[in-house]
């Protein structure tokens, strides 16, 4: 913890590491299937600052999924690696390995930031 | 692990070499005379290919590559991958250049071709995959003669180009691939593939597609006739001119085929649009198309 009280940034495992990792889908509140998306919502804690300033502590969140997201989302169950999804993700759509690669891992860091999976690491 | 048949192809500018899937090009430069294309795995740059056309016919490879083991201050290694289609090769083991690890450089040239490929192969790479490099991926470079049709491929797209055609230019998103090649000054062919095609339909209709060209270009499309070109199932063909925009559209007119396709074996767009001079066919956009076909990964 720095002298402002926040949070210095640990080094990152490397990239091997993280295709190893499996995601996991966080609690959902609700799930809806309308025009061909998935809509998830979830409740996510509302950043400290705007607690301060006197919002809730937890607000709800909705994401909408198209089926490629859905495929994804849908294998975060926290058995599966990421490079596991990568290689179903190509093969499925005839994609090369980098390509799934590229566009699965943009994917799951969106939903990481959305804090709709969590990922689980085994530790070293 | 390592398997025979698991194995992707990149080819590229008239070679052509198998990579391991996982594997993918970080970074191309140059062109159709000289140019370098990096290759590497998620954490590294694995091996780096550089090709050069010496264009003199006289040109003496054997002399060349000899002339660069002697400079190397090493001595050429014993029994050199030699594939087929290399009149002469070459290659020194153990090479190293400042702090950045060994590496082996492996050199040959093909009169046929007239291609001359430098292969520098990083040493410190995990050993099965230098041994595969060594052992398969060298014996197995392929090179294309000028005078026949050309294969490229890039990713999970492959691209079948007539003979005499040279890239210009190309855009590779993951998704959207496209590559635009002239054949002297009044031919130019635009190949693209788009993926997965359900999603890109989704955004906007076949015919749409080329409303939004991957290059710039000054020539405005113009329809040949008051007709919209032909929507049948799957696929939209229409002709035209591309003009100088106005007033100087009587400045050297191209006709032009546009078409796209929609690949539902392999889930995508292929989009094809070929400019000729008027007294040519606009066949090639037809062969073109039907040459994409193969193009995603079995």
């Amino acid at each position: 913890m720095n002298f402002f009280g926040t949070k210095t940034k640990q080094p990152s495992f490397d990239r091997k590491r993280a295709l190893e990792a499996c995601p996991v889908r966080t609690k959902v509140i609700r799930t809806e299937d309308k025009n061909d998306k998935l809509y998830v919502t979830v409740l996510l804690m509302r950043p400290k600052w705007q607690q301060w300033l006197g919002a809730e502590d937890q607000c709800q969140r909705t994401f909408g999924l198209d089926k490629y997201g859905v495929e994804v989302y849908r294998a975060c169950d926290g058995d599966i690696s990421v490079s596991s999804i990568i290689q179903s993700f190509a093969k499925n759509h005839k994609l090369s390995i980098a390509e799934a690669e590229i566009s699965v891992c943009q994917f799951i860091q969106t939903l990481l930031t959305k804090g709709l999976i969590v990922m689980k690491v085994e530790k070293s | 692990m390592k398997n025979e048949n698991n194995k992707d192809f990149i080819s590229w500018h008239g070679f052509s070499m198998p990579i391991m899937p996982e594997w993918r090009p970080l970074r191309i430069e140059g062109g159709f005379q000289k140019g370098s294309m990096s290759i590497g795995d998620i954490s590294s740059p694995l091996f780096e290919i550089r090709w050069m056309r010496p264009g003199a016919a006289d040109f003496d490879g054997r002399s060349w590559i000899n002339g660069n083991i002697k400079n190397s201050e090493l001595k050429s290694a014993s029994s050199p991958p030699h594939p087929n289609g290399f009149s002469s090769v070459g290659w020194i083991r153990g090479f190293e250049e400042k702090d950045s690890g060994k590496k082996t450089v492996w050199w040959g040239y093909s009169v046929d071709g007239q291609l001359l490929l430098e292969i520098i192969i990083s040493e410190i790479m995990d050993n099965s995959s230098y041994r595969w490099i060594i052992s398969e991926a060298l014996p197995s470079l392929k090179v294309f003669r000028p005078g026949e049709e050309w294969i490229w491929r890039i990713f999970s797209s492959q691209f079948k180009v007539p003979a005499g055609f040279i890239l210009e230019r190309h855009r590779l998103n993951n998704g959207d691939m496209s590559l635009c090649f002239m054949r002297g000054k009044r031919e130019r062919l635009v190949m693209r593939q788009v993926y997965p095609a359900d999603l890109a339909l989704s955004r906007r209709p076949l015919e749409k597609w080329f409303d939004a060209p991957p290059f710039k270009e000054k020539r405005k499309f113009k329809l040949e006739s008051d007709a919209d070109g032909s929507l049948e199932k799957n696929r939209f063909t229409v002709n035209g001119w591309k003009l100088i925009p106005f007033p100087l559209g009587f400045i050297m007119p191209r006709k032009c085929r546009r078409i796209a396709v929609v690949d539902d074996a392999t889930d995508r767009i292929f989009l094809v649009e070929y400019e000729y001079s008027e007294d040519a066919s606009g066949e090639s956009a037809d062969n073109a198309v039907k040459a994409m076909s193969g193009g995603a990964i079995q």
